[in-house]
C-alpha cells in the first residue's frame, strides 16, 4: 500500500508538470481555434525541438550537476556543425561521415576545455569563456568563414526530422543515463560535486574524472549537433560570446529538470522538463501572432522558470502548509 | 650589502602578494606599449585624437558597467540580464525623452525600475532558496520580451532621442569624468564602507558571514543596487552617442562585463581579492584590441582568434590556482 | 619552485608569441589590400553579410575596382541587427586617416557615422535606407548632408510596385489558392505595403476572373525565425498551391516546406515564390518549373558599381552634370521562374569569382562610366548600365 502510494506520488510528480502545461496550452489552442494542438502532425514537428532542447540541456547539466557552469557548449556545437556539415557536403552528403565528425569534432573539443580546466588550474568559468572565445574565433576562419547551410540537404537533414531524430534524441539520453547511474566517473563526480577536497582525499583522481566526463558532454554534443546543425543556417560567430546565449536558453529544461528528478531521477526530469517548455513555447507561438508570438513566449518562459524554481525552493514550507492543513482537516473530522 | 640582503625578500615577498595585480596591470601596460609602437609603425597612432576619442567611446559603456558589477561578482554572483536592462533603459530614455522634452524625467524613471530589478535580484537567491542566477535569467527573458513588444507597437527597429541634444555624452573629457567619479564612488564604498566588506565576505563564506551577524539578504541587495546605478549611468552614454536605441541595444553586454573582469583579474567567486580596478584595466585591455588591431592591420577575421588567445594567456597568469583540489 | 619558474617561462613566452603573431600582421596584407602604389585612400565596405555568393562577389567585385582606381579596400562587419551604436563602433573601430568613402549595406547610425567622419563619402547598396528617406525616419538628417550619395536599393523600392510585381506571377501562374509570409513591418515597411499591394491586385483581378484567387488568412510575420511547422497544421494551408515569401523565403519558409511535404502536412503541389539567392547544389535541384520553389527574385549584380561610381567622382571633385542628388535608385530585378534560367544562373552564380566573371555588363564597361574615365559620362548612362538588368541580360 505504502509502496503504491509511494508509487503513485512519483508519476504524479514526474508527469504533473508536462500533464498540466499540456491540458492549459491545449485550451488555450483550442479556444483559440488551433485545433491541430495534440495531433500526430503536432507531435512529429515538436520531438525534434525537444530533442534539441533535451540533448543540449544534458550535455550542459552533466557538467552543471558536478558544479562546473560551462560556457563553451554552444560554441563546440557551432564549429562541430561547420566542420561536419561541410565536410560531409564535400563528400555527396554522407550521413555517416556527417555523424562521425559531429561526435568526434565535440568529443575533442570538449576535451580540450577540460586540458584546459584542469592543467590551466582556471576557475571552470574562466576556463570555459576562454575557450568559448577561442572556438568561436576559428568559425570565420573555416571554410570560408561561410558557416552552414544544410537547411535543404535532405539528406543531411535525416537526423532533423522524425522518425530519423530518435537515433540522437535517445543517444544523448543513453550516454547521459550511462554516466549517471552506470559509470565510475558519474559517481565520482557526485561525490566531488558534494565534498570536492573529501572525494580527492579518498583517492579520487579529479583529473581523471574531469577529462572523462567532458568526453560524455562531448558525446552529448555531438548527438545534439547532429539535429542543430540542420534546423537552420548557421553563420559563424563575429561577436564575442555570441554563442554563451546557448548556456542560458538551454540550461532551462535542466533546472526544471532537476526538481522533477526528485521523483525520477535527473535523466527523466531534464526530459519531462524539456517537454513542458516546447509545449508552453509551441502553444504560445501558435496563439499570438508573429512579433508578439516570440516575445510573450520568452517573458511566460521566464515567468515559468522562476515559478517552477520558486515551488522547488518553498517546497519545504509548501510541505508544512499542507501536513498543517492536512491536520487540521484530520482534527476537525476525529472531533 | 645586509641592507640589500633584506629588501630583496621584502620585494619578492610583495612582488608575490600582488602577482595577480601586477599581471592584471602588466597586461594593460603591454597593450598599451604593444599598440603605441605598432600603431605608431602602421602610421596611424592610437593615441591621436581621434582614436581616443574612439576607445573611449569604445570602453565607456562596458567599464561604467563592469564597475558595478564588481560588487555582485564580489558576492560570487552573476547577472545575466545586464544586457537587456541597458537595451530598455535606453529605450525610455529616447521614449520619454522625446515625450519630455528632458531626460531628468526618464533617467529617474530607469533608476527606480533599476533598483527594482536589482533588490529582486539581490533578495530572491536568499528568501526564495534559488540559484541566484535564475533571477536574472527571469529578468533576462522578461526583458527581451517587453523589448521585442515596445519596438513591434511603435512600429520601427530603431528610435532616436530628437529633443534633446546629447553632444556633451561624446565628448572623452565627460566620460573620463563620469567613469573617474563613478570609480571613486564605487571604490569608496566597496573599501571603506562595510557595504564592500560585506559583499567581499558573503562572497568569501557565506556561512561565516552570516553566523558573524551579516544580514546576507540586506549585504546582497545594496550591491545590486549600486549596481543598478551604474546600469543607468552607463544606458545614459549608450543612448547618448548616437541619441538613438534599437530592439537590440545591449544585445551580450553581460558577456562583456564578465570579459572584461576576467581580463583585470577579478575572482569569478568573488570574495576578499576583489578589486574595483580590475574593471577598469579589463575594460581597457579588452577595447585596446578592438581599436588598436584594425590600425595594426590585423584582417578583422583575425581579430578574434587574437583576443581570444591573449585572454587566455592573461587569465593563465592571473587566474590560475596553483595548488590543491582545481577551482571552481 | 621550479614548477613555478617553468610556468611563468611558459606564460612568458606564450605572450611573446601572441605579441609576435600581433606583430607578424602588419606585414600581413588586409582584405583587398590595393597594389602598392595606390594613394587613393581606403574604401570601406560595411556588410551586413558575411559569407554567400553576393558576400564573395561584392568582395571581388570592389577588391578589382579599387584596385583599378587606386583605392585600398576593406570590408568591416556592420551589426548583426542594425543597431546603430553597433554599426557605428565597427565603422570607428576600423577606420584609419585614409578612409575617404564607406558604401553601407545597413542604415542603422548613418547620421551619427556621418556627423563622427563628415568628410568621409556614404553611398549604399542592398537597402532602401528607410530611415533616412522617410521624413520620420530616424537618419532623416543624412539626406541634408551633401556627403550622402545615392543609394542602389534593395530591389522593388515601392511596396506597391513589389506588390503587384508577385500579383501578377500569381495570376500568370495560375494559382488559385495562395498565403503571403513577410518579415515584421517594424524591420521591413516595405513589405507589409507590399502585402496590402498584393491583396488589392488580386482582389482586383478576381471582380473579373470566372475562377477566384483566394488568399488564406492573413499575411503570417516571421520574427526572424524560420517558419513554423505548425504552418501548415492551420486550416486552409495544407493545401495552398503557392506560397508568396516577400522575405528571404530560400533561408526562411523553403526548409519548412520540405520538411512538411516529408511528413505529409504539405501538399506536394505547394510550391514557394521569394526573394533570394543560395548556391546550394540540393536547393537549386529543387527550384524551377514544377519544383518546390518555383521562382526567385535577386537584384542585378551590375547594382554594386553605382555606390562606387558616384564616391569615385565625388572624390575626384567631378560628378555627373545630370546627377540630381541622393536617391534611391532600383536596382535590375533578376526573377529566375524556370528550370532552364535556374541551370544558366547556376553556372554563372557558382561563387563570387565566377559571377564577376560572368556579370552582364563588363567591369571595364563600368569603368567606362566614370568621369574620370568618360568626362562625358551621365548619371542616367550609369543608372542604365548598372541598375536595369534583368534575368535576359543574362540569358544572352
Amino acid at each position: 500500500m505504502k509502496k503504491g502510494r509511494e508509487l503513485m506520488i512519483k508519476i504524479a510528480g514526474t508527469l504533473g508538470l508536462p500533464a498540466a502545461m499540456y491540458i492549459i496550452m491545449m485550451i488555450l489552442c483550442f479556444a483559440n481555434g488551433k485545433t491541430y494542438f495534440g495531433s500526430l502532425a503536432m507531435w512529429r514537428s515538436i520531438i525534434v525541438n525537444i530533442a534539441v532542447s533535451v540533448s543540449c540541456a544534458m550535455g550542459i547539466g552533466l557538467q552543471f550537476k558536478s558544479g562546473r557552469f560551462d560556457f563553451s557548449g554552444g560554441s563546440i556545437m557551432l564549429v562541430a556543425a561547420i566542420v561536419a556539415g561541410n565536410a560531409a557536403k564535400n563528400h555527396d552528403g554522407n550521413l555517416v561521415l556527417f555523424g562521425v565528425l559531429c561526435i568526434g569534432v565535440c568529443v575533442i573539443l570538449s576535451i580540450g576545455v577540460a586540458l584546459v580546466y584542469v592543467y590551466g588550474r582556471l576557475p571552470i568559468m574562466i576556463s570555459t569563456i576562454g575557450m568559448a572565445l577561442l572556438y568561436e574565433s576559428i568559425t570565420p576562419l573555416i571554410f570560408g568563414g561561410g558557416g552552414i547551410n544544410l537547411v535543404g540537404n535532405m539528406s543531411l537533414k535525416k537526423f532533423s526530422v522524425y522518425p530519423g531524430v530518435l537515433f540522437p534524441f535517445l543517444g544523448s539520453v543513453a550516454v547521459y543515463a550511462v554516466f549517471s547511474y552506470l559509470s565510475k566517473t558519474g559517481k565520482q563526480s557526485v561525490l566531488l560535486a558534494n565534498n570536492q577536497g573529501a572525494a580527492v582525499n579518498i583517492g579520487i583522481n579529479e583529473t581523471k574524472n574531469v577529462i572523462i566526463s567532458y568526453v560524455y558532454s562531448g558525446l552529448i554534443f555531438g548527438f545534439a549537433t547532429m539535429i542543430y546543425a540542420s534546423t537552420a543556417i548557421h553563420n559563424a560567430s563575429y561577436t564575442s560570446l555570441s554563442t554563451a546565449g546557448e548556456l542560458f536558453s538551454n540550461i532551462l529544461p535542466v533546472f526544471v529538470g532537476l526538481y522533477i528528478g526528485v521523483f525520477c531521477g535527473d535523466t527523466i526530469g531534464i526530459i519531462m522538463g524539456s517537454i513542458s517548455i516546447c509545449l508552453m513555447t509551441y502553444g504560445l507561438q501558435a496563439i499570438l501572432k508573429a512579433e508578439l508570438g516570440s516575445a510573450v513566449s520568452t517573458a511566460m518562459m521566464g515567468i515559468f522558470v522562476l515559478l517552477v524554481n520558486l515551488a522547488a525552493g518553498q517546497s519545504g514550507n509548501i510541505k508544512k502548509i499542507f501536513a498543517k492543513m492536512f491536520a487540521v482537516h484530520k482534527k476537525s473530522r476525529a472531533a | 650589502m645586509a641592507n640589500n640582503e633584506n629588501q630583496k625578500p621584502a620585494l619578492v615577498d610583495w612582488v608575490k602578494e600582488h602577482g595577480t595585480d601586477l599581471a592584471a596591470y602588466g597586461g594593460l601596460l603591454f597593450c598599451i606599449i604593444f599598440f603605441t609602437i605598432t600603431t605608431s609603425m602602421a602610421g596611424s597612432s592610437i593615441w591621436s585624437q581621434a582614436k581616443i576619442r574612439t576607445l573611449m567611446s569604445d570602453v565607456i559603456v562596458t567599464a561604467l558597467m563592469s564597475v558595478g558589477a564588481v560588487f555582485i561578482y564580489s558576492l560570487g554572483n552573476m547577472d545575466i540580464s545586464i544586457g537587456k536592462q541597458i537595451g530598455l533603459y535606453s529605450t525610455i530614455m529616447v521614449l520619454l525623452g522625446n515625450a519630455t522634452g528632458s531626460l531628468i524625467l526618464p533617467v529617474i524613471l530607469c533608476l527606480v525600475i533599476a533598483v527594482i530589478i536589482g533588490a529582486v535580484n539581490g533578495a530572491s537567491g536568499e528568501v526564495l532558496h534559488m540559484y541566484s542566477v535564475i533571477s536574472s535569467v527571469v529578468f533576462m527573458m522578461i526583458l527581451s520580451g517587453v523589448s521585442t513588444i515596445i519596438y513591434s507597437t511603435i512600429g520601427t527597429r530603431n528610435i532616436v532621442l530628437h529633443t534633446v541634444d546629447t553632444s556633451m555624452l561624446k565628448s572623452p573629457v565627460i566620460m573620463v569624468a563620469a567613469l573617474a567619479l563613478e570609480t571613486a564612488i564605487i571604490t569608496y564604498f566597496f573599501n571603506f564602507t562595510k557595504y564592500g566588506k560585506y559583499a567581499k565576505a558573503i562572497g568569501a563564506n557565506k556561512t561565516a558571514a552570516e553566523q558573524s551577524g551579516i544580514n546576507v539578504v540586506k549585504y546582497k541587495v545594496i550591491p545590486y543596487i549600486f549596481l543598478a546605478c551604474t546600469l543607468v549611468v552607463a544606458s545614459l552614454f549608450q543612448m547618448g552617442y548616437t541619441g538613438a536605441a534599437s530592439d537590440s541595444t545591449g544585445t551580450g553586454f553581460e558577456m562583456n562585463v564578465m570579459v572584461a573582469l576576467i581580463l583585470g583579474g577579478m575572482p569569478l567567486n568573488g570574495g576578499m581579492n576583489s578589486k574595483v580596478s580590475c574593471a577598469v584595466i579589463g575594460a581597457f585591455t579588452f577595447a585596446l584590441f578592438d581599436v588598436g588591431l584594425p590600425i595594426i592591420g590585423v584582417p578583422t577575421k583575425m581579430t578574434f582568434m587574437v583576443k581570444a588567445c591573449i585572454f587566455l594567456v592573461v587569465v593563465l597568469i592571473t587566474c590560475r590556482k596553483k595548488n590543491g583540489v582545481l577551482p571552481r | 619552485m621550479k614548477g613555478k619558474s617553468v610556468l611563468k617561462k611558459a606564460a612568458t613566452i606564450l605572450t611573446a608569441a601572441a605579441m609576435a603573431t600581433g606583430s607578424l600582421t602588419v606585414c600581413g596584407t588586409t582584405v583587398g589590400a590595393a597594389p602598392a602604389d595606390s594613394d587613393g585612400g581606403k574604401i570601406l565596405y560595411l556588410s551586413n553579410i558575411n559569407s554567400g555568393v553576393y558576400y564573395d562577389y561584392y568582395k571581388a567585385f570592389y577588391e578589382r575596382i579599387c584596385a583599378d582606381l587606386g583605392y585600398d579596400f576593406e570590408i568591416i562587419y556592420g551589426d548583426p541587427y542594425n543597431d546603430p551604436n553597433g554599426n557605428l563602433t565597427a565603422v570607428r573601430n576600423a577606420y584609419t586617416d585614409d578612409v575617404v568613402g564607406l558604401i553601407t549595406t545597413q542604415d542603422g547610425g548613418i547620421e551619427s557615422i556621418m556627423d563622427e567622419y563628415p568628410d568621409m563619402y556614404v553611398s549604399a547598396l542592398g537597402t532602401d535606407m528607410d530611415s533616412v528617406f522617410d521624413e520620420d525616419g530616424t537618419n532623416h538628417g543624412a539626406l541634408e548632408k551633401d556627403h550622402f550619395l545615392a543609394v542602389s536599393g534593395d530591389m522593388f523600392t515601392s511596396g506597391e510596385e513589389q506588390g503587384q510585381y508577385y500579383a501578377q506571377q500569381i495570376i500568370d501562374g495560375g494559382y488559385k489558392k495562395v498565403a503571403t509570409v513577410l518579415f515584421p513591418s517594424y524591420a521591413y515597411p516595405s513589405t507589409a505595403i507590399a502585402d496590402q499591394a498584393f491583396r488589392d491586385a488580386i482582389e482586383e483581378y478576381n471582380q473579373t476572373a470566372d475562377e477566384k484567387i483566394e488568399i488564406v488568412g492573413e499575411t503570417t510575420v516571421l520574427d526572424f525565425t524560420p517558419l513554423d511547422a505548425s504552418f501548415f497544421l492551420e486550416e486552409g494551408y495544407g493545401d495552398l498551391d503557392a506560397i508568396v515569401g516577400l522575405c528571404a523565403g530560400i533561408q526562411f519558409i523553403y526548409p519548412t516546406m520540405v520538411v512538411a511535404k516529408a511528413d505529409g502536412t504539405c501538399d506536394q503541389k505547394t510550391q514557394l515564390i521569394t526573394n533570394g539567392y543560395e548556391y546550394d547544389a540540393d536547393i537549386l535541384a529543387d527550384c524551377g518549373d514544377d519544383k518546390t520553389i518555383k521562382s526567385t527574385t535577386i537584384t542585378n549584380p551590375e547594382a554594386a558599381f553605382l555606390p562606387i561610381a558616384l564616391i569615385d567622382n565625388a572624390i575626384q571633385g567631378k560628378q555627373y552634370a545630370d546627377y540630381p542628388g541622393a536617391e534611391n535608385v532600383e536596382p535590375g530585378i533578376i526573377t529566375v521562374d524556370s528550370t532552364s534560367d535556374f541551370e544558366v544562373i547556376k553556372e554563372k552564380f557558382t561563387d563570387g569569382q565566377t559571377l564577376l566573371e560572368n556579370i552582364a555588363v563588363s567591369v571595364e564597361e563600368l569603368e567606362m562610366l566614370l568621369i574620370r574615365n568618360n568626362p562625358d559620362a551621365t548619371y542616367a548612362a550609369l543608372v542604365e548600365a548598372a541598375s536595369t538588368e534583368t534575368m535576359e541580360s543574362y540569358l544572352e
